[in-house]
């Protein structure tokens, strides 16, 4: 499976996922019969590529496909219709629409249709099918269990945005027990994980969910490829969510938005030379250059998790090996080193393509960081992160609001400043919320509601944890390195995510418990707990930390966020990763990789 | 109460001929939340959406429904500066937010000589 390399991986091989989730999906469609259409849910049409090519559904006799919508069916001369849908109300009102329409039209030749939740049923929506009467109208009503999509060797996305909008916001807790599901499924596939640790009301109960599960389902009462996982409420750290990105990954998504590792490119920028199909797969249409950023393109791989300063030198190395490599050509040879030549000219061909491309894409990033307002906003935001200014009104957000920026730019500043004074004063918010309203008008009460109900925005209450932690933790780091980091805090020039310092301390002899007393400030649960009784040699209980010790075999540690990370997180991870010292793999695993503007956008809507 | 407020704003902002009739109830529902500044911001909009209606029919533009600055900024930009003064201290808008639009709009008219006066 060619197609899916970037998912490979010698100890825990995310692309048994990819393809579990893909014999799901034939068997989806070979129970049908015949010819056949697949309806999807438009949300899902992106992540399901990431388990399963075109081919393959066209192999199993899928005709076409189209998006669920309300009123008549797509005029197709096929029998079959399967619909594959996320358990949304909405949906199945315009489900119940199609059929309704299609027994008006055709009253002896009926269609059939197939009905597959993704990854779940719900009750609610079968009772909705029934309310509106065509719950008996399908052949088949069955789940498609695919919580998780692997985007890459090392990353998960359960492609769930909406989880931090219905934990926080509607108090709805589907989320956790779907986020407990796909832990069972990783522990059915790669065995048990012995030693669970967390911090976070939400962690907390995913695992005592999964936990139950588990237990229940009877999985081999031994370790499995994963030591430990670690799960993290997305609340502890607000703060790193919103901060600007600034490796190279982290800057695309925030300027052009990735998506299941696909990013669409303003394609006038790019030379035509480029529209070679060597490059990924690269398919132009008229505005528009769709990229696909993956680790199979190996300049991409280097480059992704490189603070952005440092993503020009490396594009300059590559030119001139590449140039030299081009030169080599001429002058004599014989025949043997011509033959070599011949051989690398395809990949050398390759790489070329690879480095206009990333080029390309650098200068335009370049461009927009280049821009005053993004400076400007940095600074500021750089500003809150020192803790300088935090119970005073801030001028630069006064100045965005009387000249009225847009307001999302603005409510994330303001974020940024209550995450890092552990809460505004009411004062401060209070002249923040009338300045928004006289400039923005009324409806803006409502997203200032949302953010508060959240607790994205609060009232100080209680200890400043925010700048206790950025003391005890050193997450404001003065000899800051971009190009060649010693220092996870490269992914924000210098400031390290709270999230991933609190994995990286985790690692230290202590261990979780050492961490206990730390995050104490931060008044949500933490937890440790074990799945396995961890036995050394003498057969007692020990630490996992100092049981690895003994070995040189690096630990595989689980990291999972819930309400998602950003990819400046995952890039930190990666890093901690690449230390000889902490000898220790990562997999992440988040509901869904986030940026400052898709989450607060997703909280507020 | 604070769910009804926003149930009920959210659902008079859809339609928006709905509005100034149930800022009323919104704004008392906040009160009861205990959110003494959304009530008294909702109760302020509800003023001003009266005060547009009169402006409209003065000028003949649309007003309704707009936010503060945009009133605010629209009177400026039709050089009724008294109105504007008004409106801007019967709605306690900062000197700050106000200074800001005044200049922008001089700016944007080209008076350089009045812009000269501060």
């Amino acid at each position: 499976m060619s197609e899916f390399s970037h998912l490979v991986s010698s100890k825990v091989n995310l692309a048994l996922l990819q393809e579990q989730a893909l014999n799901d999906l034939i068997d989806i469609l070979d129970r049908c019969e015949g010819t056949k259409v697949l309806m999807w849910d438009e949300s899902l049409t992106n992540p399901v590529s990431l388990i399963a090519k075109p081919s393959v559904l066209k192999d199993h006799n899928v005709v076409k496909m189209f998006p669920i919508k309300a009123g008549d069916l797509p005029n197709v001369d096929v029998r079959n219709f399967i619909f594959i849908t996320r358990p949304s109300l909405q949906l199945m009102n315009k489900i119940a629409t199609n059929i309704h329409s299609d027994e008006k039209k055709n009253r002896v030749y009926r269609k059939n249709f197939y009905l597959y939740f993704l990854p779940k049923r719900s009750l609610l929506c079968e009772n909705q099918l029934k309310t509106k009467g065509v719950y008996g109208n399908f052949q088949i009503i069955d789940d498609f269990k695919c919580q998780l999509f692997p985007l890459e060797r090392d990353l998960l996305s359960m492609e769930y945005p909406d989880c931090f909008k219905e934990l926080y916001i509607e108090g709805d807790l589907t989320s956790l027990h779907q986020s407990a599901l796909a832990l069972y499924n990783i522990q059915k596939l790669f065995g048990k994980i012995p030693k669970i640790v967390g911090k976070g009301k939400f962690a907390e109960k995913i695992k005592e969910l999964s936990k139950n599960i588990v237990l229940n389902e009877n999985i081999a009462d031994e370790k499995g490829s994963i030591d430990q996982l670690i799960i993290l409420d997305r609340s502890i750290d607000s703060l790193s969510a919103f901060a600007t990105q600034l490796t190279y990954e982290g800057l695309i998504d925030e300027f052009y938005g990735i998506n299941n590792t696909t990013v669409n490119f303003p394609a006038e920028k790019f030379s035509p030379s480029s529209e070679d199909t060597n490059f990924s797969k690269v398919t132009t249409s008229n505005e528009k250059k769709q990229v696909i950023l993956n680790s199979k393109e190996e300049l991409y791989a280097e480059l992704r998790d490189k603070n952005f300063n440092a993503v020009g030198p490396v594009l300059s190395r590559l030119a001139k090996t590449i140039t030299a490599a081009a030169n080599e050509r001429h002058g004599e040879k014989t025949i043997q080193e011509l033959k070599k030549i011949v051989e690398h000219l395809p990949k050398l061909k390759a790489s070329e393509l690879s480095l206009a491309n990333h080029t390309t894409i650098a200068s335009l990033i370049k461009e927009q960081i280049s821009q005053y307002d993004f400076l400007d906003e940095l600074s500021s935001e750089q500003e809150f992160m020192m803790c300088n200014d935090l119970d005073k009104p801030n001028d630069y957000i006064e100045s965005m609001i009387c000249t009225q920026k847009p307001l999302e730019k603005v409510l994330r500043l303001i974020c940024i400043q209550s995450a890092a004074a552990s809460g505004l004063k009411q004062k401060v918010l209070d002249g923040y919320k009338k300045e928004i309203f006289h400039s923005y008008g009324i409806d803006s009460l409502l997203k200032l509601g949302k953010l508060e109900k959240s607790g994205l925005i609060k009232v100080q209450s209680g200890s400043r944890s925010y700048n206790i932690l950025r003391k005890t933790l050193n997450l404001t780091v003065d000899d800051f390195q971009e190009v060649s980091p010693k220092d996870i805090s490269y992914v924000h020039s210098f400031y390290a995510p709270l999230s991933i310092r609190i994995v990286e301390h985790s690692l230290r002899p202590l261990g979780w418990s050492g961490l206990n007393d730390i995050l104490s400030c931060i008044p949500e649960p933490s937890f440790e707990d074990y799945q396995l009784a961890i036995t050394t040699s003498s057969g007692r209980r020990d630490s996992l930390t100092s049981e690895i010790s003994q070995s040189d075999i690096p630990k595989t540690i689980l990291v999972f966020f819930v309400g998602g990370c950003t990819f400046a997180e995952i890039s930190a991870l990666r890093f901690l990763s690449q230390q000889d010292e902490n000898n220790v793999e990562f997999i992440i695993m988040t509901t869904k990789v986030i940026n400052k503007n898709s989450f607060l956008e997703n909280v507020i809507s | 109460f604070l769910a009804q407020a926003e149930m009920s704003l959210d659902e008079a902002l859809d339609s928006n001929v709905k509005l100034d009739s149930s800022l009323l109830e919104i704004s008392s529902n906040y009160k009861k939340a205990h959110k003494e500044l959304e009530a008294e911001l909702t109760d302020d909009h509800r003023k001003l959406m009266k005060q547009q209606k009169a402006y409209e029919e003065k000028y003949s533009r649309l007003f309704y429904g707009l936010s503060l600055h945009d009133t605010v900024k629209e009177l400026l930009v039709i050089g009724d500066i008294k109105l504007a003064e008004k409106v801007r201290t019967e709605h306690k808008m900062t000197d700050k937010h106000f200074w800001y639009l005044r200049i922008r709009i001089l700016g944007s008219n080209f008076q350089w000589e009045e812009l000269e006066k501060f």
